[in-house]
């Protein structure tokens, strides 16, 4: 059950010296073997030298969200991959991107189809090739093919934790919760330009705004603050679509933060709608 | 099993950081990535603005002066006096969405289709810092040589242009129309950083622009690595400040 890496010599068309890879992949699995009718977790897992980063899968004004692209063997089956929330990082021209830094692991769900023979099937080989954008002052380009071989085991109880399972569950931290949960965390208003976001008691809230949301007008200056309530603005011409991304719940006393997917239908709900009043946000503080 | 290969170099990203704003709006401790690069905040202090306004589609195009690494100037007002349609391309011979545009010919076949019909100008511009890796004079005349540049390459060390713009990414094409008017502004086709795509969005306004059509795709989105503005000291690369804010 291993992963690989291996590190072709970089190749350079500007007049740089070829650089190492600041950032290497592995392909992980939280539990040593497939069960069938199950669902077990692969972890495609980043570790990134000092002061480089890579970039999440949503709307970054710049850079290439991390691709994976998996080949998978006969009854498995994969699930949306989960993505950890990002950072925000702020560069010379009103550039924001949201970015992970040191470390980070995405979870591909991996179903193996009930009743398969595990006689018959012997082990599974699981392969991903993945390519990222990988920043500092200088971007590279790059890519690793990884594979993972996995055991089939029919007793779950068989398919133990591995060595690498940490990573997986290091990542559940900052993995969003379904939009449900954040309805008992976290109220909305929309007002048919603005979007009033208040959690309350929270330190701090932030929202990082997936690809194809509606895109807010100033996301530098409206996308996060020191308080338990956002006001963010929405361009008028891209409310066709909803407001959607992740929320940051930064709880007070340090405590770790809370992340929801956060999905606001906005299509129809412009300012000429008429409505009735709804209760305001509490004051900005 | 196997193995990665790095398929190219850029200078991308600029790393420093607008601390001032983020400061004020974000009141989070500051954020200390363990990194030795990086400096404590500073505010981040403009370029004095030597362009008038800021570029919006369908409105006057700001107009710049510029001098190419021949140390010729070009003065938009000028090509536009001409009855020019000027295309615009944002550049970073460092940045590997641009070096992969080159490589496949992605500006050059939509230049060379153009050159010589209905008073089209091609100029690319660096926005990079006079201390980054891919600014400078020396290396984007080297740059100009390597990578085949057909037409003028403007630097804009200052980044007052790109600014004025609003260009962020490498490449990010505009189009000028012949009345002066910013007729595009976004990506230079339908694909992504990794991929090219199907639809050239620039040739597609050229076209619509050359038949007296009103182009449809006006404004999409741009893809490509982070221009690298100088920063208030005009330093970068391993002096780079910059702002990641740490959420814990």
């Amino acid at each position: 059950m291993v992963a690989a890496l291996a590190g072709a010599a970089p190749s350079a068309t500007s007049g740089l010296p070829p650089p190492n890879h600041p950032a290497r992949a592995r392909l992980v699995a939280e539990q040593g073997a497939l069960v069938p009718g199950h669902t077990g977790y692969l972890g495609l897992s980043f570790d990134i030298d000092p002061g480089w980063h890579l970039y999440w899968h949503g709307a970054s004004d710049t850079g290439m969200p991390i691709m994976v692209e998996l080949d998978l063997p006969r009854g498995v089956k994969a699930g949306p991959t989960l993505w950890p929330a990002p950072m925000r990082h702020v560069s010379e021209g009103d550039i924001l991107d949201y970015i992970y830094e040191k470390r980070v692991t995405l979870i591909i769900p991996v179903t193996l189809a009930e009743g398969t023979d595990a006689k018959a099937a012997g082990k599974l080989t699981i392969n991903a090739k993945v390519s990222w954008m990988v920043c500092k002052s200088l971007c590279l380009t790059d890519n690793a093919d990884l594979s993972i071989t996995l055991p089939i085991e029919t007793d779950p109880a068989r398919a133990a934790p591995t060595a690498d399972s940490p990573l997986l569950a290091e990542a559940r931290k900052s993995i969003p919760q379904p939009p449900e949960n954040a309805a008992q965390r976290v109220k909305t208003q929309w007002d048919g330009r603005i979007l009033h976001i208040v959690s309350e008691g929270a330190a701090g809230l932030a929202f990082f705004p997936d690809r194809d949301s509606a895109a807010m007008t100033s996301p530098i200056k409206q996308g996060e603050r020191k308080s338990d309530t956002l006001s963010i603005e929405f361009e008028p011409s891209a409310l066709r679509k909803q407001a959607s991304g992740v929320l940051e719940v930064r709880p007070p006393d340090g405590k770790p933060s809370e992340y929801f997917t956060l999905i606001v239908p906005t299509v129809g709900t412009n300012q000429s709608d008429s409505r009735p009043p709804r209760p305001q946000p509490r004051p900005k503080g | 099993m196997k193995t990665t290969s790095v398929l190219a170099l850029i200078a991308a990203g600029t790393l420093c950081l607008r601390g001032a704003a983020l400061a004020q709006n974000s009141g989070q401790p500051k954020a200390t990535p363990s990194t030795t690069e990086v400096k404590k905040d500073q505010p981040t202090k403009k370029a004095p603005a030597k362009t008038d306004g800021q570029a919006k589609v369908g409105e006057k195009a700001p107009n710049f002066t510029l001098t190419d690494t021949d140390g010729k100037t070009v003065t938009l007002a000028d090509l536009t006096k001409q009855n020019k349609i000027v295309v615009l391309e944002w550049f970073n011979p460092d940045c590997p969405v641009v070096q992969r545009c080159y490589k496949e010919g992605v500006m050059s076949k939509v230049y060379d289709a153009y050159k010589g019909k209905g008073n089209v100008t091609w100029l690319a511009i660096n926005s990079s810092g006079p201390n980054s890796d891919s600014g400078g004079k020396d290396r984007n005349v080297k740059a100009k040589a390597d990578m085949k540049l057909a037409y003028p390459l403007l630097l804009d060390e200052s980044g007052t242009v790109g600014r004025a713009y609003g260009s962020k990414n490498t490449p990010t094409m505009y189009i000028i129309a012949a009345d002066g008017t910013l007729a595009y502004w976004g990506a230079i086709d339908n694909g992504n950083a990794g991929k090219a795509g199907t639809v050239n969005y620039v040739k597609k306004a050229l076209d619509e622009i050359l038949a007296g059509q009103t182009v449809t795709d006006s404004k999409t989105t741009p893809y490509g690595c982070a221009v690298k503005y100088a920063t208030a000291e005009g330093k970068h690369d391993g002096d780079a400040k910059k702002d990641t804010e740490k959420k814990k």
